[in-house]
């Protein structure tokens, strides 16, 4: 397990901080200005999903170093009531909040791996990886 | 700590350059303030520059799209200018495309296309 | 293992007696691989390296005699590695790797020969034949996993060839003030697309563009994805106000495009580049 840091989501103000621990990690880490601003903007994405539909949560940022493969890992943990349908979250288009709705599916388009653990009543876990190239 | 966005007016345009990093306060009270001053001063249109801005979500992308309906339903056209090539790419793959908005690749281009659309 | 009549003690000895004959089998070696001959691969100002990469891998199969069959191999593996990326850069090929090993292989197996035939008295036939067996095995094993570590370490360098190709490959054209060409060629493929749409949108901001006329006249297949990767970067251009056409339409790319139903609404298209600059600049 790689360095790891987090961001406790609670506030609005939480969201900015876990983006600018994104940011400073995908700096360190060597990725271009256009990955860092991929990063960033999941990582808000995905802070805003906590803060919007759990209450409270975590943010953390894991850096990997796999074989040849270095990379980024954020985790987005949470213990709100869970996701009860991914696939239909996973559709473009779908929002509940009335937002532009760009959500999950855009996060997972803007990074490498995706990957939601969720059960109803219990939280969910969603881990999104970049690679460097 | 509560900043506010500063608007300027140049003739009958408003003009908005954003400094820093939007957090999601500041982005709903910038909106608020910009719709005050166009009813003050009933401007004809409207210049938001984002050159300092790494990156663009979609609340932020909703704020600035809500910004621009709310500012056609008081007469006023808006074109945003200075969107950074990063921030474009990241904005096209989260799925936003902004379709109907005017575009500008920085101030200068922002205001010429802006006076063109008055004008016709 | 087969129980011989042979006890450790003559393990060991056969094993120092291989290593004391290192010196020459290294030198015989060097003189064949750098020197004049038809045998020689190498430059004559690599003997050092190749030297200390001979010491080890003789020193490395040697231990077969007394050693655990699995140590063997994973000190081969990481010996492999090492020395297949060094031979890869040298500019070896793999038929000339696999002579170089049947010439170590040769002289390593004489001398184990010459170790049983000294010593007539105490080897039977069967202990030769286990012998023979031992040294052939570790040498087949060691050629297959230098071949291993050989190519990977040959596909590195052409995936960072490849890389290197494709970043220089879209470069944007100013033509005159405000406008510039993008002329793509080959095909496009995902990793390409995004290289593209980094570096074509980096350019037309740098320029200043306010139209950019992307022509695709040398791009063999336009399908649904290369359509895709194409609406991503027109979009993209948008949103930094620069008004993207498209040129270089060939008739299968119109067939095509219409049979796959990819729709181009909005976006200014004509047949050649051409055209579309008479028409929009």
């Amino acid at each position: 397990m790689g360095y790891r840091s987090s961001v406790d989501i609670h506030t609005e103000w939480d969201i900015v901080a876990a983006r600018q621990l994104g940011r400073n990690e995908a700096k360190k880490v060597g990725f271009g200005t256009v990955d860092q601003a991929r990063i960033t903007t999941a990582i808000s994405e995905l802070a805003r999903n906590i803060y919007l539909y759990a209450g409270a949560g975590k943010i953390e940022i894991e850096r990997l170093n796999e074989n040849d493969l270095f990379g980024i890992a954020i985790i987005a943990s949470d213990e709100g009531p869970g996701i009860p349908d991914v696939r239909k979250v996973m559709e473009d288009g779908y929002s509940t909040s009335g937002g532009l709705g760009a959500g999950m599916p855009g996060v997972k388009r803007l990074m490498d791996d995706f990957r939601v653990d969720t059960e109803k009543g219990k939280g969910t876990k969603i881990t999104a990886v970049k690679w460097l190239r | 700590m509560n900043m506010r966005i500063p608007i300027l007016k140049l003739k009958d345009i408003l003009i908005v350059s954003l400094q820093w990093e939007l957090d999601d306060q500041t982005a709903i009270q910038f909106q608020e303030d910009l719709l005050e001053k166009l009813h003050d001063t009933s401007a004809r249109g409207v210049v938001i520059d984002l050159t300092p801005i790494d990156f663009i979500d979609s609340f932020i992308a909703k704020v600035l799209g809500d910004v621009i309906s709310m500012s056609g339903l008081m007469g006023a056209r808006v074109v945003i200018t200075g969107i950074q090539p990063a921030v474009a790419i990241t904005l096209i793959e989260l799925g936003i495309r902004l379709e109907n908005v005017m575009t500008a690749l920085d101030l200068e281009n922002g205001m010429d296309k802006l006076q063109h659309e008055l004008e016709a | 293992m087969q129980k011989g009549c042979f006890n450790v003690g003559k393990r060991e000895d056969i094993y120092e007696y291989i290593i004391s004959k290192k010196e020459e089998m290294a030198d015989e070696w060097l003189e064949r691989s750098t020197g004049s001959g038809e045998e020689s691969v190498f430059r004559s100002d690599e003997k050092g390296k190749l030297h200390i990469q001979h010491d080890q891998l003789i020193e490395t199969v040697s231990r077969i005699f007394i050693e655990d069959n699995n140590d063997f191999k994973l000190h081969i593996d990481n010996w492999s590695e090492a020395v297949a990326s060094h031979w890869v850069k040298s500019g070896v090929t793999m038929h000339e790797t696999i002579a170089q090993f049947r010439l170590i292989r040769g002289d390593y197996w004489n001398s184990v020969k010459n170790y049983i035939l000294s010593e007539k008295q105490g080897f039977s036939i069967e202990d030769a034949f286990y012998w023979s067996n031992i040294v052939n095995d570790a040498f087949d094993f060691i050629m297959e996993n230098f071949a291993r570590h050989f190519e990977d370490a040959h596909k590195k360098i052409l995936t960072s060839q490849q890389q290197m190709i494709t970043e220089l490959s879209s470069p944007v054209i100013p033509v005159k003030r405000g406008i510039g060409i993008l002329p793509l060629v080959g095909d496009i493929d995902t990793y390409r697309a995004r290289i593209i749409l980094e570096t074509g949108l980096e350019q037309a901001a740098t320029q200043k563009l306010d139209m950019l006329f992307i022509d695709l006249s040398a791009v063999p297949i336009v399908d649904t994805m290369v359509a895709h990767q194409l609406f991503q970067l027109i979009d993209a251009l948008r949103l930094i106000g620069v008004e993207a056409i498209l040129s270089g339409i060939r008739p299968e790319i119109a067939q095509t495009a219409v049979q796959l139903g990819i729709e181009f609404r909005g976006i200014k298209t004509q047949a050649t580049l051409m055209n579309a600059l008479e028409r929009y600049s």
